[in-house]
């Protein structure tokens, strides 16, 4: 964020002096941390605490509840509740394993495909933006029809039949070859989704910066189009993409959710929070705690990346013609109808 | 739409070229040339990600477990699998388009199946997007008048901002499995999902529909909200309202004639869209939690099977809605607003 060309006053304050007098911001990067954090140290909590790791059973064991014993699954197929002690603190699914270990190996599951989609969206997306702002011509006119597909293409229809066709058999590109369980299964599939949503806008103020004087000037002085790409205009396109970073990591959780729920994201035994959702709602209504638990993390983490999303647009460019909402079909924010896209405002 | 009176002065344009120089007409060719586009290209991309599964072979699929080298055989050249993919591909179009295409696995006529499923999910798509819409519009005014009132109703405001953002955060099948375990399986007041015909019985096919319609409209309300309150706190600043109150017209009227008008555009157009991706399946995993029979829920046991063809229909159906509403959203569009053009 350093590297921002100073706008305004709002600019030039240190981000974390901006942060702190957002205290909503200030608020959910502490959850955002904390929540990786807490998934990062997943092994610890599962050796020292839990005393199990994610994908062992424990269905004909027993657990000691304030001096009872108590079935970790009843025979009748009911999992343990909530013990709130270090074995089972947030109790048992119906294989016996344990939740809160779950949880936790599971958020890193989630938030490591979230991340990485963000990425390959991110990254993919800023690509064919410059080429096709800079370019024009042929090569703009095939990335736009291209985008336009992908965007008229619904997008969980579009994310689960990828990813249960990829999750069958998992995927050969010659040199690449990904296993059927590989967590980059669900992060491409979720990341390309996602690529029009952010290229569409990017793409709309290259047009506009390549307008721009300075480029004109940069021009005169005899750069090369990549050195122009590099050095002038992905600069200003900066504020754009990390205000995008955190919607479309809340997007991406929620989709790598609604993939797993379906089936067509995190492969069982694998954990995700999506996955541990779709078993607990199987289970319904004995295990209502295994829909609890995961969907309470993953709605915090995904209002927090929210809120952040929205507070670093605020803070990032208060008036910048890019940060706009604009409607548009498909789905960025919510999963199953539609959304709001982030655009260039028209003329007025 | 007389195309004449426009192109009047330009006598020499031949024939052919003056019909499509009326700007509504020539937009809707374009469009609709655009929409065959995508929908051949939807087609052909659901064609082939499905061509490139490993164990996709949908024969093994039709002949079961027990079958004998040779009947697969049968069942391959009997369904045309051994055909080079542009012919399947053609093939498989032609069947549709006739009405004739047939699931892999279970057989039946694909078409038949989404006409029947097609009722709930209408049902869901209509109620679902009038509580999403009237929630969403009430809620964005609240917000947009609180915003400017004292501190306590900025605060109330800002209250407001809090739930949208939940709601928009809310992945649509955990709201759906906590109501339906709380106020259906809890407190018993509403039936633990699946879909009653309206003609059967219009009070079952309510109660079956409330919670359905309650967590897609929790979900896309805060959505609404938020973008017509910046909507109208944008217009809210444009120069014409501050001409409209200083000639001394009641806040309210200028708030509702002047300001509203203009900012429920966008409010409008998402409707239209959101609309066109419920109604053509989008909900598959609203209808899945909610046993609801519908198109989506039909897409999401498909695409579980490997069943190429109605994935192919159901995608195919949901791309033409959302080109379809798309295209007419941009033209309501262009006339409740002189500035748009159409383009």
């Amino acid at each position: 964020m350093g590297s921002l060309p100073p706008r305004s006053r709002r600019d030039r304050r240190a981000p974390l002096g901006a942060l702190r007098r957002r205290p909503a911001a200030l608020l959910a990067s502490l959850v955002l941390a904390a929540v990786v954090i807490c998934c990062l140290l997943a092994p610890l909590y599962a050796k020292y605490i839990a005393h199990t790791g994610p994908d062992a059973n424990h269905i004909t064991e027993t657990v000691k509840i304030g001096g009872r014993t108590v079935d970790v699954v009843s025979p009748t197929g009911v999992p343990i509740g909530p013990t709130w002690q270090g074995r089972f603190l947030l109790g048992a699914d119906e294989n016996g394993r344990d939740v809160a270990v779950r949880l936790l190996y599971g958020g890193r599951n989630s938030l490591q495909i979230a991340a990485t989609a963000t990425l390959v969206t991110m990254l993919a997306a800023t690509i064919v933006a410059l080429l096709s702002g800079w370019v024009r011509g042929a090569l703009d006119a095939l990335l736009s029809r291209l985008m336009e597909l992908l965007w008229s293409y619904p997008v969980l229809l579009l994310g689960v039949a990828l990813g249960v066709t990829l999750a069958v058999g998992g995927i050969n590109l010659g040199v690449i070859t990904l296993r059927s369980g590989s967590l980059l299964l669900p992060s491409l599939i979720i990341g390309v989704v996602y690529v029009p949503y952010v290229a569409r806008p990017l793409r709309a103020q290259v047009i506009q910066l390549a307008g721009r004087e300075f480029v004109d000037a940069a021009r005169q002085q005899g750069l090369s189009g990549a050195r122009i790409l590099l050095s002038e205009i992905l600069p200003n396109l900066s504020s754009s993409i990390i205000a995008f970073l955190p919607l479309i990591f809340a997007n991406s959780i929620l989709l790598e959710a609604g993939l797993s729920f379906l089936g067509a994201g995190v492969q069982p035994p694998a954990p995700s929070w999506g996955t541990m959702i779709a078993e607990g709602t199987r289970l319904m209504p004995a295990g209502i705690h295994l829909v609890l638990i995961p969907g309470l993390m993953l709605l915090a983490t995904v209002i927090s990346a929210n809120v952040l999303s929205d507070s670093l647009r605020d803070m990032l460019d208060p008036r910048s013609p890019t940060i706009r909402l604009r409607p548009r079909a498909g789905g960025l924010n919510w999963i199953e109808s539609s959304s709001v896209e982030l655009v260039e405002r028209e003329g007025a | 739409m007389s195309a004449g009176a426009l192109t009047q002065g330009r006598a020499s344009v031949p024939r052919s070229l003056r019909l499509s120089s009326h700007p509504l007409l020539s937009f809707a060719l374009r469009r609709l040339a655009g929409m065959v586009a995508v929908l051949f290209a939807v087609s052909v991309l659901t064609f082939l990600v499905f061509q490139v599964i490993p164990d996709g072979d949908p024969a093994l699929r039709l002949a079961g477990h027990l079958a004998t080298p040779s009947e697969i055989r049968d069942i391959r050249r009997q369904w045309g699998f051994n055909r080079p993919v542009y012919i399947q591909y053609l093939r498989t179009m032609e069947q549709i388009f006739t009405a004739k295409v047939v699931s892999y696995t279970q057989q039946v006529n694909v078409l038949a199946q989404v006409g029947e499923d097609l009722p709930p999910t209408i049902s869901l798509t209509v109620g679902a997007s009038v509580l999403w819409l009237i929630f969403g519009v009430a809620l964005g005014l609240l917000g947009a008048l609180l915003s400017r009132g004292g501190a306590a109703a900025r605060l109330f405001d800002r209250l407001l901002g809090a739930l949208a953002i939940t709601g928009i955060s809310m992945p649509t099948f955990l709201l759906g499995d906590l109501l339906l375990y709380y106020l259906a399986y809890r407190l018993s007041l509403f039936p633990l999902g699946g879909y009653v015909p309206l003609s059967s019985s219009p009070g079952g096919w309510f109660t079956h529909m409330l919670l359905p319609w309650a967590t897609l409209a929790i979900v896309l309300s805060g959505f609404y909200a938020r973008l017509l309150r910046s909507s109208i706190l944008e217009t809210l600043s444009e120069p014409y309202v501050r001409t409209a109150e200083a000639k001394g017209l009641p806040r309210a009227r200028v708030l509702i004639h002047h300001v509203l008008r203009n900012s429920l555009l966008p409010v409008v157009s998402l409707w239209g869209l959101d609309f066109a991706a419920v109604l053509g399946g989008g909900a598959l995993l609203t209808e899945t939690v909610f046993n609801l029979h519908g198109v989506g829920q039909y897409a999401a046991e498909s695409i579980s099977r490997l069943d190429i063809p109605p994935i192919l229909v159901i995608t195919m159906l949901t791309a033409f809605f959302v080109v379809l509403f798309s295209a007419l959203t941009d033209i309501m569009y262009a006339a409740l607003d002189p500035r748009v053009r159409l383009r």
